[in-house]
C-alpha cells in the first residue's frame, strides 16, 4: 500500500507537476493521493494499474515509476493507458477536482480559499459613459398595430 | 368527515403557479398548491461550502436525469439534440435558473402578421404591459430605463454592475456598432421588500444562498402564504379527474410516504411548465377523453418550443474577474432580434453575456474544449483560460411545429409508477441558420472587444431550460388547446397558466413572461368568478 501511494503520488505529479516558477505546487505534493485512491473506487484494480507502472519503469532501469523523471513518467503513462482506457479519465477528473478546490492552489491563482458565501465579492459598477452611443440610437423595435 | 373541496387546486410551486397563488390569493378562496418537490434551504445552496463548483455536477446539477432527487422525474430525450434542464421545488426552475428577465417585444405576439410564419397571439404587448409591471416589483427587477429596444419601461432596481468583464464587452459590441445594454434581471441589487442585495456569489445556477435572486419561494410564496394559501410540499399529481358534467373534479396524486390522495377543486389550475403539463394532461386520458384531457384539438404535446442556444466563448489575455458576480446576468444585445431577411432567417435571437467560471469550471471547461492538457504543459494551458474568459449566449427564437412534441414514454415510469416524459425534437432549417449567424457575429463581437481566441457550441446540449408551446392558447377551439385567458376550451374550470400556452417563443428568456401571463390570469379568473364556467 506503502509503494502504492507512492507510485500514485508520482502520477498525480505527472497529471500535475509543479509549475517552472514554482508558484503552483504540484498535485503529487499536496497529500491528495489517499482521497483520490479511494474516490477511484476499485482499490484492486487502481493497484494493478499502479503496479504496471512500476513494472514498466523497471524495465526501463529505474527502481520503480516515482524514480523517473517527467517526461518518462508522462510517456510511460500515456502508454498504460492505451492498454488500460478507463485509467486516465477517472484519475484525471478527480485529480482535477482535488487539485483545483486546494486551498494552495487557489491562492496561488489569486483567489481566496473561501466559499463564495458569506462573503461575496465586490463588482464595479462599470463606464456608465460606455451607453452613450447606443442612447443616441432610436427605438428600433419593430412597432404594430 | 366530508371529503375538503378546495376552490382552486393549482398543480406546481413554481414560477407561474406561484403568481397565479398569489394574485388569487386577495380573494380569500380556499387555494392550494400541490408541489412534488420540497422547500429548499438556503443554507444548502452549493455556493455555501468549499466544493461549490462539484454542486452543479450532482444534486445541483440542471438536469433531473443526471440530479435524480426524489422530487425529479426522469425525461426521455434520447429524441431530441437539447436535454430539459429544469428543477422540482417550491420555486421550480426559479431555484436553479440565471435571473435574466426580458420581456418579450411588441412584435413578438404578431409573428404571422409580420413575418407570415407561426401564429399571432390572442392578445398584444399592451395587454401583458401592467402585468409585466407587477413583476418586476414582486420579482425585484433591476435593470436600467431608456433600452432603445423597448417600448419604456422602468426596472425599479439598479442595474447588476457590469464589473471589468462587461466594460470589455461593451467596448467589443461598440466597437461594432451594435446594441447592447445592462441586463433585466430579477436579482435585489439593493434590498427589496425583505431580501437582502447581491453580493456577486458568482453561480446563480446553482440556488442563491443570499436570497437575492428572486425565486419564487423568496418573493411570491411568503407573500400568499401569509394571505392564507396552503402549499403542500412531496405532493406528485398523477392525473385530473373529470366529473360526469364535463368539469374538471379535482386531482389524485401520491404524497411523499406514496400514498395515493384526492383534492377535489372547484377549479383546476395546472402550473407544470412545458412539458410538465402536456404530461399530465396526456396521462389523464379517459373514456370520455381517450386521447388526453383538454385535447379535442390533438394539440396537447404537439408545437414543443425550446430555444436552441448557441455559446460563443472568448479568451483574453489579461484577467477579467469573471468569477465575481451574476454569471448569466450582465448585459443583453438584441441587435439581431428583429426579423431581416437578407440574413437568411425569420425572426431572430438575443445575445446574453456570461461572466467566468471558478478555478475548478476553468480546468473542467479547458478539458471538454481539448484545451487543456495534463503533463508539463497544463500549466501554461491552464493559466491561457483561468479568468480569461468572457463570452456570450445566443438565444434564437424558436418556431412551433406539429412534429416537435411532448408524448408519454411507452416503457419507463417513474418513483410514483406514471409514465415518464419523451422528447420528439428536430432543430428546422430556419434555427441552424439563425444559429449560424448568432456564432459568426458572436465572433466578430468578441474579436473587436479583444478576445485572442473564441470558441463555439451550437446547439448548446443542456440548455432546454425554456419549454414552451404544448398546449398553446387561441381564439379557435380546434386550433389551441386554452383560450385568450388560459381557460381550457374543453374543460372549463382548467386552467393552464405555464409556458405550454405560449403561441410563439419570442427570442428572450420566458420567466417574465410566463409570471405576466399567470397574473393576466388570474385577474380574468376574479373578474369572471361569477360566469367562470359559462
Amino acid at each position: 500500500m506503502a509503494n502504492d501511494s507512492n507510485t500514485l503520488t508520482a502520477v498525480l505529479d505527472t497529471l500535475i507537476p509543479p509549475s517552472a516558477d514554482g508558484r503552483l505546487p504540484g498535485a503529487g505534493e499536496l497529500g491528495l493521493a489517499d482521497a483520490i485512491g479511494e474516490a477511484l473506487g476499485d482499490s484492486e484494480l487502481l493497484s494493478q494499474s499502479l503496479e504496471a507502472l512500476d513494472e514498466s519503469a523497471r524495465q526501463a532501469g529505474a527502481a520503480c515509476f516515482a524514480e523517473l523523471g517527467l517526461d518518462p513518467r508522462s510517456e510511460c503513462l500515456r502508454e498504460s493507458a492505451e492498454s488500460n482506457p478507463a485509467l486516465l479519465p477517472g484519475l484525471i477528473f478527480h485529480t482535477y477536482s482535488n487539485y483545483y478546490r486546494n486551498p494552495r492552489v487557489l491562492e496561488a491563482l489569486g483567489l481566496e480559499a473561501r466559499p463564495p458565501f458569506p462573503l461575496g465579492y465586490t463588482l464595479e459598477a462599470g463606464d456608465p459613459t460606455l451607453l452613450d452611443p447606443v442612447r443616441r440610437r432610436d427605438p428600433f423595435y419593430r412597432k404594430v398595430d | 368527515m366530508a371529503e375538503e373541496i378546495a376552490d382552486v387546486v393549482i398543480i406546481g410551486a413554481g414560477a407561474a403557479g406561484a403568481a397565479l397563488a398569489w394574485s388569487l390569493s386577495d380573494t380569500r378562496m380556499r387555494i392550494v398548491c400541490l408541489e412534488q418537490g420540497p422547500w429548499m434551504k438556503p443554507t444548502d445552496y452549493p455556493t455555501n461550502g468549499n466544493d461549490w463548483e462539484l454542486g452543479q455536477m450532482g444534486e445541483f446539477s440542471l438536469s433531473p436525469n443526471t440530479r435524480k432527487r426524489p422530487a425529479d422525474y426522469p425525461i426521455n430525450d434520447e429524441e431530441s439534440p437539447i436535454a430539459v434542464s429544469n428543477f422540482n421545488a417550491v420555486g421550480g426552475s426559479t431555484i436553479l435558473y440565471a435571473a435574466h428577465f426580458p420581456r418579450f417585444h411588441p412584435s413578438d405576439f404578431r409573428v404571422r402578421s409580420l413575418d407570415g410564419v407561426a401564429d399571432d397571439w390572442p392578445l398584444e404587448y399592451s395587454d401583458l404591459a401592467p402585468y409585466y409591471a407587477i413583476n418586476d416589483r414582486m420579482m425585484g427587477v433591476a435593470g436600467l430605463a431608456g433600452d432603445p429596444a423597448y417600448p419604456d419601461k422602468k426596472p425599479p432596481l439598479p442595474p447588476v454592475p457590469l464589473g471589468k468583464l462587461g466594460e470589455k464587452l461593451a467596448r467589443g459590441f461598440n466597437a461594432q456598432g451594435w446594441h447592447w445594454w445592462p441586463s433585466d434581471s430579477a436579482i435585489a441589487t439593493v434590498e427589496h421588500e425583505g431580501r437582502a442585495a447581491c453580493i456577486n456569489l458568482g453561480p446563480c445556477i446553482t440556488g442563491c444562498a443570499q436570497g437575492a435572486k428572486g425565486s419564487t419561494d423568496v418573493t411570491y410564496w411568503p407573500a400568499a402564504l401569509r394571505r392564507g394559501v396552503e402549499v403542500r410540499t412531496g405532493c406528485r399529481v398523477r392525473e385530473i379527474q373529470l366529473a360526469g358534467s364535463g368539469l374538471a373534479d379535482g386531482v389524485i396524486y401520491y404524497d411523499g410516504e406514496g400514498n395515493e390522495c384526492r383534492q377535489r377543486a372547484e377549479i383546476v389550475v395546472l402550473a407544470c411548465n412545458g412539458v410538465g403539463t402536456p404530461r399530465l394532461l396526456l396521462n389523464s386520458a379517459s373514456s370520455r377523453c381517450p386521447d388526453g384531457l383538454a385535447n379535442s384539438s390533438g394539440l396537447v404535446g404537439r408545437n414543443l418550443m425550446f430555444h436552441p442556444y448557441a455559446r460563443i466563448s472568448g479568451f483574453f489575455d489579461e484577467e477579467l474577474e469573471g468569477y465575481k458576480g451574476p454569471m448569466g446576468c450582465c448585459m443583453i444585445s438584441q441587435e439581431f432580434y428583429e426579423t431581416d431577411t437578407s440574413r437568411g432567417f425569420l425572426r431572430g435571437y438575443s445575445y446574453e453575456t456570461t461572466r467566468g467560471m471558478g478555478a475548478l469550471s476553468t480546468a473542467f471547461g479547458g478539458m471538454s474544449m481539448g484545451r487543456l492538457p495534463w503533463g508539463k504543459d497544463h500549466h501554461a494551458a491552464y493559466g491561457k483560460l483561468f479568468d480569461r474568459y468572457a463570452g456570450m449566449v445566443a438565444i434564437c427564437e424558436d418556431l412551433p411545429e406539429l412534429h416537435n412534441r411532448v408524448t408519454l414514454d411507452p416503457n419507463e415510469t417513474d418513483s410514483n409508477g406514471i409514465p415518464i416524459p419523451k422528447l420528439h425534437y428536430e432543430l428546422s432549417e430556419n434555427s441552424r441558420k439563425m444559429l449560424d449567424h448568432s456564432v459568426a457575429r458572436g465572433r466578430e463581437v468578441l474579436e473587436a472587444a479583444g478576445a485572442v481566441t473564441v470558441e463555439s457550441e451550437a446547439p448548446a446540449p443542456y440548455a432546454g431550460w425554456h419549454l414552451m408551446g404544448t398546449a398553446r392558447m387561441g381564439t379557435d377551439p380546434e386550433k389551441s388547446v386554452v383560450n385568450e385567458w388560459g381557460r381550457s376550451h374543453d374543460v372549463r374550470n382548467l386552467f393552464i397558466v405555464d409556458g405550454s400556452i405560449f403561441v410563439t417563443s419570442a427570442g428572450v428568456n420566458p420567466t417574465h413572461t410566463i409570471q405576466a401571463l399567470a397574473l393576466l390570469i388570474a385577474d380574468r379568473i376574479k373578474s369572471n368568478l361569477e360566469h367562470l364556467f359559462d
